[in-house]
């Protein structure tokens, strides 16, 4: 499952994304200008990724879809 | 004689705010303010008080705290307010034109007005039920005239109705694009959305940043709602055919590409876009995107307070899955719902809301921030279109974008403070707050 990792103020980032690796996540981005990381892990090691120090939420990316090019509300 | 009850309001009366507002107290004494003290006056307050013949000024700075006593207040010729650069001064028209007048080089005065007397508002239950009973029956009659219609219909007859004309797109007009003298120039406002249409004739010259982070598809709008926002915001002063449709018209335009030619993405496409603007700098976000879900996200609301510590104001559109019409007044999605995020409400063109436009949610961060034309509103659209007039909170939100960029380079102010000023500015409207939060952006004139 897709997923965002927010980090806590005051934390490393990097050292967040390493402790995340370790855990089983796939980090695809760190996104150090608004302290976010996002990628992907299966749903059993999910749970344990709230635990890496430094991680104040996870969440399922959720997805987003405009309307056709030619519908009249967009 | 000027009324001050009406003053600086052109073509109002009584009857615009009802008949019962008396003529204010004054006590006959004056109140002056100050331009900001230069740096050359050093400790002295730079106005020449013994010049306009009055003798004895109370200064703030003499008193302990800088509270000046009641005493005092009420028998010094003038008090000086040196932190608010006011004064009240008790003196006859001659002295205050000498004192407007001042020497070379001394503080200029910005203002005289009279003094007025305040009072604690309050009413007797007597008053308010009668105020109240009068303010009913009214209400009555006007729904029994007006044939069910909005009881706000009173007011509108002093509220165009915008349209669209050969100069300007109704939504330029409304937040007064028109007649600012501002453009955005040294602004950089990111558009996160679907791309751009880098080759659109409107745009060459400009200073354009394009860049996806959709995989495997190039910064190239294949969709059009990019190109649609962009317009909006960043478009052309004066289009080579057709209205001027774009606000901040030489701002530096960043086209984050998080949506694919499909219309799709996820968080992890637009938080790289926001990533990518925040690193950049560039003071305005405008997201016109959103899901139906009425949790807030938590990268979201961390994503929105570092980009406002950093100086970014992150705008977004409260969402369209309300349908008015059938009595659906829908709810603020995500990202729009973070506290930390600005939520767009899309207005029409009697500044009635448009039958699409969410409505906040009760949950903390959840509210309609502020309002913009979202209703038919024309924009570009990539070749060979060009050009094409559909609505949405998604139109909306570039709206305030453009109106933040242009507010941006006016007052020099970033995050909160470009937020409290959008809000501050705001025109209020008669829709209710749940629907357009403080109201209708405008620009600075």
């Amino acid at each position: 499952m897709q997923l965002s990792v927010t980090v806590a103020d005051g934390h490393a980032i990097e050292e967040v994304a390493a402790g995340l690796r370790a855990r089983g996540m796939e980090v695809a981005q760190v996104l150090d200008g608004i302290g976010v990381i996002t990628g992907s892990a299966p749903d059993d090691v999910r749970h344990g990724l709230a635990g890496v120090e430094g991680v104040t939420s996870v969440d399922e990316q959720l997805t987003y879809q405009l309307p056709p090019p030619d519908a009249p509300v967009q | 004689m000027i009324d001050p009850r009406w003053a600086g309001f052109p073509g109002t009366d009584a009857t615009v705010f009802g008949g019962g507002v008396r003529q204010p107290e004054t006590t006959g004494r004056q109140i002056v303010v100050f331009a900001n003290a230069g740096d050359d006056t050093g400790g002295d307050t730079g106005i020449d008080w013994s010049g306009a013949g009055i003798g004895s000024v109370a200064d703030s700075r003499d008193f302990a705290g800088g509270e000046v006593s009641a005493d005092t207040l009420q028998e010094a010729p003038a008090t000086f307010f040196a932190e608010l650069g006011i004064a009240v001064v008790a003196a006859d028209p001659g002295q205050l034109g000498l004192l407007q007048a001042g020497l070379a080089g001394s503080r200029r005065v910005l203002s005289v007005s009279p003094e007025l007397v305040h009072h604690v508002l309050r009413e007797s239950a007597l008053e308010y039920a009668l105020a109240y009973r009068d303010g009913v029956s009214d209400l009555a009659e006007h729904l029994l005239h007006a044939n069910g219609h909005h009881a706000a219909l009173a007011a509108r007859a002093v509220q165009p109705t915008f349209a669209d004309t050969a100069q300007a797109t109704w939504g330029m007009q409304a937040v007064q694009a028109t007649s600012s003298s501002f453009s955005g120039r040294g602004i950089s406002v990111a558009v996160l959305d679907t791309g751009f249409d880098t080759t659109h004739p409107d745009f060459a010259g400009r200073n354009v940043t394009a860049q996806s982070f959709v995989a495997g598809e190039p910064p190239q709008d294949g969709h059009g709602h990019g190109t649609h926002c962009i317009g909006t915001s960043c478009g052309p002063r004066t289009p080579p055919t057709g209205p001027r449709y774009g606000i901040a018209y030489e701002a530096d335009i960043f086209a984050g590409k998080v949506l694919s030619n499909a219309g799709s993405g996820t968080d992890a496409q637009i938080l790289a876009g926001i990533n990518w603007a925040v690193t950049n700098q560039c003071p305005v976000l405008s997201m016109s995107l959103g899901a139906d879900v009425m949790q807030a996200h938590p990268p979201y609301s961390a994503a929105g307070a570092r980009a406002l510590e950093k100086g970014s104001l992150i705008i977004a559109a409260a969402g369209n899955n309300a349908d008015r019409r059938a009595g659906n007044m829908g709810f603020v999605g995500a990202p729009a719902n973070s506290l930390e995020i600005m939520a767009v409400g899309a207005l029409q063109q009697e500044l009635g809301m448009a039958f699409f436009s969410a409505r906040s949610l009760p949950a903390r961060g959840g509210q309609v921030d502020i309002a913009g034309p979202g209703f038919q509103v024309l924009s570009s659209w990539p070749l060979p279109t060009r050009y094409r007039t559909i609505s949405g909170t998604s139109m909306a939100t570039p709206h305030v974008a453009g109106v933040a960029a242009l507010w941006a380079e006016a007052t020099g102010r970033r995050g909160l403070e470009l937020w409290a000023t959008l809000c501050q500015e705001s025109q209020r409207l008669l829709e209710p707050s749940v629907d357009v939060g403080s109201g209708l952006c405008v620009a600075p004139q």
